[in-house]
């Protein structure tokens, strides 16, 4: 099932090892969402363009933090940012821009987006921390080794990508690049505490850059058809908050677990209508005896491997 | 998208519509086209915030979670 998936046991069939926000979100969310999803790499065709969206998105700003390291001034970084994008949103074998058919996320939100972003932004108090080696602390995979392992020895691994590491005001932080189409007010920032992304990445920051970061900032961009806009929020987390989130992971990998030694991936049915209703909803609808039919059809296989460099959004 | 002037420290640009901008293979763009866009869409932006108070929201956000922050001893 979870062939070509390297972050999978070789000697459990069915157990992630290493796993990221999104693996053990999933899961949280629903055992058996988990399974189509994680495991056996199901995804709805529509889900693609804000995957595409996101990933660009992230690129974009990737190239102009590179840039503004490297001592290029803003306009001279910002040019730069929107040339790879346009570059990347360029089909070659057609020779026409890319086509997303999406009326909010498409190629001149993407780029507007990206420009009013840096410009709302322009004069940033956060700075990009550097590296050891020099080089700029953006587009950061991680992953470490956990103090949990299966029962068969095999150590957990936490990993997952950070989009920025940042100082402000001489305190270490966390920077994290969210778009969305739902208004960006407090109601929107109080969802990430708690959160499993919020802490992973906060846990990630003090672990593998042995850090005292304070938290994640959250700069949100809400895209609409004919504008975006922008709000920056700050996710701290407490040591023992921390505690208590590793804590709970642990006790999910042991979970996890036991769902893989059974082979079987309970429904949370209380799941189903959340956020606009699961994508396998439908799926888990039907009969069970028709549902792999129906998957092969409305779905199309991703594989979801948090081993490799850059996934989510 | 938009029609108008703008300066920039690279250079004076004339921005003209940058739709047929976005349609050329991005390869052969100078970097005063890509900066065209880029002007453009900035002018957008401004055009935008200039406009009545409900498209601006006050950032109440960042006031409440300061007072959080303060909290914290952060």
């Amino acid at each position: 099932m979870s062939e070509g998936n390297s972050s999978f046991s070789k000697v459990s069939l069915n157990l992630q090892l290493a796993v990221d926000s999104t693996s053990i979100g999933t899961l949280m969310d629903c055992p058996r969402k988990y399974q189509l999803s994680i495991i056996q790499g199901y995804s709805l065709r529509e889900e693609s363009v804000h995957l595409t969206f996101g990933s660009l998105y992230h690129e974009a700003l990737e190239t102009y933090d590179r840039a503004i390291a490297l001592g290029l001034t803003y306009d001279k970084a910002t040019i730069r940012a929107v040339r790879k994008t346009l570059k990347r949103t360029w089909n070659k074998q057609l020779n026409r821009p890319w086509n997303s058919d999406h009326k909010e996320k498409n190629r001149y939100t993407l780029i507007r987006t990206i420009v009013w972003y840096l410009e709302q932004f322009r004069r940033d108090t956060i700075t990009t921390i550097k590296l050891a080696d020099g080089s700029p602390a953006v587009e950061l995979s991680f992953r470490f080794e956990t103090t949990y392992r299966s029962s068969w020895g095999e150590p957990f691994i936490l990993c997952g990508h950070l989009d920025r590491l940042g100082e402000l005001d001489g305190r270490p932080w966390i920077v994290d690049r969210k778009t969305t189409k739902y208004p960006i007010d407090q109601e929107y920032f109080a969802k990430y505490s708690p959160d499993n992304q919020m802490s992973t990445y906060d846990f990630a920051g003090r672990i593998v850059y042995n850090l005292p970061v304070a938290g994640v900032i959250v700069d949100a961009a809400q895209i609409l058809v004919t504008l975006s806009r922008f709000e920056r929020g700050f996710v701290p987390r407490t040591a023992a908050q921390q505690d208590e989130w590793y804590h709970n992971l642990g006790y999910w990998l042991r979970q996890m677990e036991q769902y893989a030694k059974e082979n079987f991936w309970p429904m949370n049915l209380k799941h189903c209508n959340m956020y606009g209703g699961c994508p396998f909803r439908f799926v888990c609808g039907q009969t069970p005896e028709v549902r792999q039919k129906w998957l092969d059809v409305k779905y199309v296989k991703r594989i979801w491997d948090p081993l490799v460099v850059r996934g989510d959004i | 998208m938009t029609s108008s002037t703008s300066t920039s420290p690279l250079s004076e640009v004339r921005v003209d519509s940058i739709e047929k901008l976005f349609n050329l293979p991005p390869d052969s763009m100078s970097d005063e086209e890509v900066f065209r866009i880029v002007a453009a869409l900035r002018e957008d932006r401004q055009r935008f915030l200039s406009q009545p108070a409900k498209d601006t929201k006050p950032k109440k956000v960042e006031a409440d979670l300061s007072l959080k922050l303060e909290d914290l001893g952060l």
